[in-house]
């Protein structure tokens, strides 16, 4: 069984399922159209190879053939799987390949057009759901989610504050921001008064020796 | 492998004359052409469309080429070519069966496939391609049934672009003994049971197993490929050698 080829298969279709549910897609794939982008993950068992057309086809790609991988692309990106994901801020592109930490050859806008793709990916998830239950069911669903998604984000903000409390009131194991403030206030009074009494000894000591 | 010194041939476990072996096969695929995918996926349980995408992952294949679907029939693998070479790029779908390129071709049509392929009947011994003509050849289980697949080769070298390379994917001889049994006793007793039941053709499917079983092996294909002047050749094989893929260049 070719697992490499059952993955990407998987991949691909999951990817083009995505990009036919937002319209805007097609607007977004022409910019591409043509394309091909190897993105090598040092992690991974094997490089992938998007092509770009009216969909996106993935192939893997095995490194036993990774001469070839800069003259057979349009653009071609090696990096570990942290990296990539800071490459999404595109002022840090000029920094990590200055620290070595991706190498990049070809056309760098594409990396940008790539990104865009599936960042600005805009799907009206109640209209997919409506398509298969009817418009009523999707929308108890879909409200449903979104009370969800608020009350999760509720808990998960209640349970920081509890922690935070613990920390500083209770445990006491970390220093409430106003007494780290006070401490930092006093240390610079004290090297102000450290640097005048040095002034005041070097002057004396120069009198002396007069 | 056919016999030089006289004019008999295989067909599966039988000897024929050379002179019917392409009328025979052309019975077989005029015969399967119909139920042809629907049998791939149910006797591969859907695996070939895995070979099949190994085989484009090795091809290098990229906007604007001109690529040869060899021995394409029902055009799956052109379907993706397709896309992929885009408008700037060609493929040809060529076969020397037409019930199976009539197959191929109303696929394409209804997946909206038509601008840059061309459908084309021909026998792989002698393409009617100008020379240096293409950047990529692929021949994806046709080889092993066409009568001299010597002059196949060779005339596949001529059509080829420098730098251009040949993908030939084909059944091939398992890596394993104890598996092998398995998949003989699969090949002969299974397949043509399947093919009665769905395509209501077991002959076809008995020469399918039979033909399998006369193939040359992965390095007698290889040493072939060596003799037409291919370069760089080599061999991989899937799911434990029932299926090999050969890739070779014209430099």
């Amino acid at each position: 069984m070719p697992t490499a080829q059952l993955l990407s298969s998987i991949i691909e279709s999951a990817l083009n399922q995505l990009l036919s549910m937002d319209e805007a897609s097609n607007a977004r794939l022409l910019k591409l159209e043509g394309k091909k982008v190897i993105v090598d993950v040092m992690e991974f068992p094997q490089a992938l190879a998007l092509h770009f057309s009216d969909q996106v086809f993935v192939g893997m790609l095995s490194r036993d053939d990774e001469t070839s991988f800069v003259k057979d692309s349009d653009l071609y990106l090696k990096a570990d799987l942290n990296t990539l994901l800071e490459l999404q801020d595109s002022s840090q592109i000029t920094r990590l390949i200055k620290a070595d930490k991706v190498q990049i050859n070809g056309d760098i806008n594409l990396a940008q057009h790539v990104a865009s793709l599936f960042k600005d990916l805009n799907i009206d998830w109640e209209q997919q759901i409506a398509n298969h239950v009817g418009d009523v069911a999707a929308y108890h669903i879909s409200s449903l989610f979104k009370k969800f998604k608020s009350d999760f984000s509720e808990f998960g903000q209640s349970v920081s504050n509890i922690v935070k409390d613990a920390a500083l009131e209770e445990k006491k194991i970390a220093a409430h921001p106003l007494l780290v403030e006070e401490f930092v206030t006093q240390v610079h009074e004290l090297s102000a008064q450290t640097d005048m009494l040095e002034q005041k000894i070097n002057q004396l000591s120069s009198q002396r020796k007069q | 492998m056919s016999d030089s010194e006289n004019s008999t041939t295989h067909f599966g476990f039988k000897q024929v004359d050379k002179n019917q072996k392409v009328n025979m096969v052309a019975d077989v695929f005029h015969s399967v052409a119909g139920k042809y995918d629907l049998m791939n996926d149910v006797m591969s349980l859907g695996i070939h469309r895995l070979w099949k995408r190994f085989t484009i992952d090795c091809s290098g294949v990229r906007s604007g080429q001109r690529v040869l679907d060899l021995a394409g029939g029902t055009g799956d693998l052109t379907a993706k070519f397709s896309r992929i070479v885009g408008k700037s790029g060609q493929v040809v779908l060529s076969d020397i069966n037409d019930s199976m390129l009539k197959v191929g071709r109303d696929r394409l049509r209804d997946s909206g496939i038509v601008g840059n392929v061309e459908v084309v009947q021909a026998n792989a011994e002698s393409l009617p391609f100008p020379d240096n003509h293409f950047d990529l050849v692929t021949i994806a289980f046709g080889l092993r049934n066409v009568t001299d697949k010597d002059a196949a080769l060779r005339s596949i070298y001529r059509i080829l672009k420098p730098g251009g390379r040949l993908l030939v994917l084909e059944f091939s001889k398992p890596e394993n003994e104890n598996f092998s049994k398995v998949y003989d006793w699969y090949s002969f007793n299974v397949l043509p049971q399947m093919g009665k039941l769905i395509a209501n053709d077991s002959e076809s499917y008995q020469y399918l197993a039979e033909s399998i079983r006369m193939h040359p092996d992965q390095e007698t294909l290889k040493s072939m490929m060596q003799d037409a002047e291919f370069d760089q050749v080599e061999y991989f094989n899937l799911t434990g050698g029932i299926v090999a893929l050969h890739r070779g260049f014209k430099f």
